[in-house]
């Protein structure tokens, strides 16, 4: 008997050996990893235009040491995402695989006219991931997929590095997937991205290069009614912006000195707190803006002596009002310009005043404009950097 | 058709065991004769002509009127002890002797002789002619004198032995280095000189119905379970075949299960490392001819403990314990994860290792789990051909395999570079583990055709089952996947880590059946007390 069981489990074993072929199998040299995916939508069809950038692994094959282009794109259009990607694949040797998709790059007149369609495909698509990074771009996307200029060698990682080095900076937006979409379907809340535009830098010559002479430049916000694209915020904006909803350090901020107008004192931000609180007083609703942010002196350009207490409290109050100033005019560019809630105000309203929240939440679209807002920043400046006495005094 | 072979075998040891009955009793019977003529010419029929058996005969006594027979083969025993102790004693010596006691009454008895006469360290009373021919194999003397029933069997055991050498398979770093030998007789004596107690104790028993080799099974009385010594005797004496040619042949005889990878009985070249084995409680087979010992019960945890871990400090005896587990793991599944990963689950790599993975990949001709196989396979006949090659071509045996499976299968893009690091990590990872080998070599295969075939499901099914199958073995009565399951803490303190010693107060339960301390508590070293106290 229990010979009998053995044999017919080794037979069993025998047969599956011979089905290696399994339904998701895809040997390594048999798929095309894409990198990176730009979008847009055909200005003449209304066709959905796609650029798909993918590795070509034999380039970076060190043995063999070629100097052929280690990535290649490839474009196709079609009316659906779906057909689009198939028809892309029509024209490749290999299957596209979408696994290790870095950055998706959103072309102005798609994003303008809405991305439901597609973040339906990406959440439908289960090979995508949605830790995917998301940008806009103003210029034409296949341009901005062949726009090169760093020291990666493959462009899709160039611009994820761009991006990686700039979210420590305040002057740019950092939006993936997960994160856009959770914006786009909650109420009270609005998307934003990223922007990458190209830039030409002239200054560094490569004579025998001159597709390398074009970069790109990560900066900025775009900024999304629901699905829509209404706006760009610039990097001053996108500052204000990043001060209310990212509680992240890093960045600068620049005051004039308290002696002399003309120079400035540099600040390092090394901490920012910051809170929204819906004040409601006597059925009027006002939203505060409480931001509490740390720096250290970085640089001063002219003789200031920050070892003195009332210098120190002059230049806090610039640091002060500067962060001020910036809150307001994001504030009320997305109110009176854009007018769309990317600062969460009707979020924190619904956290503050949940059953308040139900009445208003589906006419807040339009009466976010008009809602009056307070802004309290409170700075600390932690360090003055190395030198106590100014330089130059004697 | 396999229920007509069982019956068959059923029949055929039947018929050996009343076969060997048989034999045995028509010798066992046959008492020695008075006449040293006739016992001679019975014993040269036995021995026919074989020419290293050899028949002393001369006169002794007084008046040089006692005729006797000195038989024993020749370098079996000690010539010059034979010449010395036995043929000089008699004959020269005895008449010194016979002035002070009569010793030689004509026609006997000679029972004083071994008292009085033999300068030997024994000498025992023999008087069957079965005893003496098994005496004679054995490399004793038989002293056989006219006119007596009786003879004697002396032990001049000499001939030619290899000596004690260090240990060449299982090395080690600090700790003794000597190593078993071929015989017997010196094996049991590096055993006794680590455990001077006269609770230790060698039963002896022969095995092999044409080889008689000697075996002898080695215990602690008072530490091993007494249930575990009678079933190792219970198993070793069902044992009836021709020869026992290594100590292979009685693992495999006694061992739970035949049809696994995993290695039920443990066996070492150390003597320490018997005798550590033996202290805890397990019980030891020494087998004649065969310098590697074995000791049951055999749990997993052993193959990962070796020697160095007790003598070296805490610290770094635990850290390269735990490495070993870690190695097993990377021996065991590496080229199957490998597999699996780059075939099915390519999303779960970093891109930037997926992009050289697939570089490397690029114009191999052969799937991953092919070309996994192959070099799996090409690596384990290196190592079968690094270890049954004549000595002398060893270095061609290194280049060509370091060459043809470093170099040029990866740069002829038949094999990616990846896989032939898989390949190495894997089989140098494996060496670290002689002792577990045997399981890895067919697991790791296994787990490679399920890696490729399902992906990292049929790897973690495989595991599964694979646990669930070392947790159903048993050796002598252990689960074999002590302390981890069923749990043991205390056995715990030397698994995975090596706590220090003065924290393992007892002996293992789990094969001592019952608690046991091998030191007293509290033996942390620590400053003495303070002067208040």
């Amino acid at each position: 008997m229990t010979y009998k069981k053995i044999t017919l489990v080794l037979i069993v074993f025998l047969f599956l050996i011979s089905l290696t072929g399994c339904w998701d199998k895809g040997e390594l040299n048999e798929s095309a990893i894409v990198v990176a995916m730009g979008i847009d939508r055909n200005e003449n069809n209304g066709d959905i235009d796609m650029t798909l950038q993918f590795i070509r692994p034999g380039a970076l094959n060190q043995q063999q040491g070629s100097n052929e282009s280690p990535y290649d794109v490839i474009n196709a259009s079609g009316e659906s995402f779906l057909e689009t990607v198939k028809k892309a694949n029509e024209k490749l040797d290999r299957k596209l695989s979408f696994a290790h998709l870095k950055t998706i790059i959103i072309g102005e007149k798609m994003a303008k006219t809405g991305v439901t369609e597609f973040t339906d495909y990406l959440l439908r698509t289960f090979e995508m991931r949605q830790s995917t990074l998301i940008a806009v771009t103003p210029n034409n996307v296949s341009q901005v997929l062949a726009a090169k200029h760093g020291i990666e060698n493959v462009q899709a990682t160039y611009m994820e590095g761009i991006v990686k080095t700039q979210k420590s900076m305040f002057n740019s937006s950092t939006t993936d997937v997960l994160h856009f979409i959770n914006k786009m379907e909650t109420k009270g809340l609005n998307p934003v991205t990223g922007v990458f535009t190209l830039l030409n830098q002239q200054d560094i010559s490569f004579n025998d290069e001159p597709q390398r002479k074009t970069g790109l430049l990560y900066s900025g916000t775009a900024v999304f009614r629901a699905d829509k694209l209404v706006g760009y915020l610039n990097s001053r904006e996108t500052r204000g912006l990043n001060y209310i909803i990212n509680g992240k350090s890093g960045g600068y901020v620049l005051v004039p000195s308290p002696n002399d107008k003309s120079s400035k004192v540099s600040i390092e931000l090394s901490k920012i707190k910051n809170k929204i609180t819906p004040i409601r007083m006597n059925g009027s609703l006002t939203f505060c803006i409480h931001v509490e942010a740390e720096g250290n002196i970085a640089e001063i350009t002219d003789r200031s002596a920050v070892s003195k207490q009332d210098v120190l409290k002059k230049i806090n109050q610039k640091f002060t009002d500067s962060i001020t100033k910036d809150i307001r005019s994001t504030v009320n560019r997305s109110q009176k310009k854009l007018k769309t809630d990317i600062l969460g105000f009707g979020r924190a309203y619904e956290k503050s005043y949940p059953s308040e929240w139900d009445k208003v939440k589906d006419q807040w679209a339009s009466s976010f404009p008009t809602v009056p807002f307070k802004v309290k920043v409170k700075t600390e400046i932690k360090k003055t950097g190395l030198q106590i006495n100014p330089l130059g005094t004697k | 058709m396999f229920k007509r072979m069982i019956q068959f075998r059923k029949k055929q040891t039947t018929n050996h065991k009343a076969e060997s009955k048989s034999t045995s009793n028509s010798v066992k019977s046959e008492k020695l004769s008075k006449s040293l003529s006739v016992n001679i010419k019975q014993l040269k029929t036995t021995f026919g002509e074989s020419e290293d058996v050899v028949f002393r005969e001369f006169y002794f006594g007084v008046s040089k009127q006692t005729k006797a027979l000195v038989c024993f083969i020749d370098g079996l025993g000690d010539k010059k002890l034979i010449l010395e102790s036995i043929v000089k004693s008699l004959m020269v010596d005895i008449h010194i002797i016979d002035q002070q006691v009569t010793v030689v009454k004509k026609n006997g008895p000679f029972h004083d002789l071994s008292k009085h006469v033999l300068s030997v360290t024994d000498a025992k009373t023999i008087d069957t002619f079965d005893e003496t021919v098994k005496n004679i194999l054995a490399g004793n003397a038989c002293l056989l004198i006219d006119g007596n029933n009786n003879g004697f069997a002396i032990d001049v055991k000499g001939g030619e032995k290899r000596n004690v050498e260090a240990a060449k398979n299982e090395t080690v770093i600090r700790g003794p280095q000597e190593a078993f030998v071929e015989t017997l007789r010196t094996n049991t004596s590096l055993l006794r000189r680590i455990i001077k107690n006269p609770n230790l104790i060698f039963e002896h028993i022969i095995l092999g119905k044409q080889t008689h080799t000697d075996i002898s099974i080695a215990f602690i009385r008072g530490i091993a379970n007494d249930k575990i010594v009678e079933e190792v005797k219970r198993r070793l004496s069902k044992i009836n075949i021709d020869a026992i040619l290594e100590s292979g042949y009685v693992e495999q005889l006694i061992e739970d299960r035949s049809f696994t990878p995993f290695a039920t009985v443990g066996n070492s070249e150390k003597p320490d490392k018997v005798a550590a084995k033996l202290l805890e409680g397990r019980v030891a087979i020494l087998c004649d001819g065969t310098p590697v010992v074995l000791t049951v019960p055999y749990i997993f945890a052993e193959a990962f403990q070796v020697p160095d871990d007790y003598y070296s400090r805490m610290s770094y005896g635990s850290i390269v314990r735990a490495s070993r587990f870690f190695a097993f793991a990377v021996t065991l599944l590496l080229p199957a994860l490998f597999v699996a990963i780059t075939t099915f689950h390519q999303e779960m790599i970093p891109t930037v290792l997926l992009i050289k993975l697939t570089a490397a990949r690029e114009g191999i001709p052969f799937p991953a789990l092919i070309e996994t196989l192959i070099s799996e396979l090409i690596f384990l006949l290196i190592r079968e051909s690094g270890i049954r090659m004549p000595r002398a071509t060893g270095s061609a045996v290194t280049i060509v395999g370091s060459l043809v499976m470093g170099d040029a299968a990866v740069s002829a893009g038949i094999v990616g570079a990846p896989m032939v690091i898989v390949t190495s990590l894997s089989g140098i990872t494996g060496l670290t583990l002689p002792a577990m080998y045997n399981a890895v070599i067919v697991f790791r295969y296994l787990f490679i055709l399920l890696g490729g075939i399902f992906g990292l499901y049929g790897v973690t099914i495989g595991l599964l089952c694979l646990l669930a199958h070392m947790c159903a073995l048993r050796s002598f009565g252990v689960p074999f996947m002590t302390p981890f399951a069923p749990l043991s803490l205390n056995g715990l303190k030397d698994s995975i880590l090596r706590l220090p010693l003065w924290s393992m107060n007892s002996r293992p339960k789990f094969i001592t059946w019952r608690k046991s301390n091998r030191q007293s508590r509290a033996q942390r070293p620590s400053p003495t007390h303070k002067k208040g106290k």
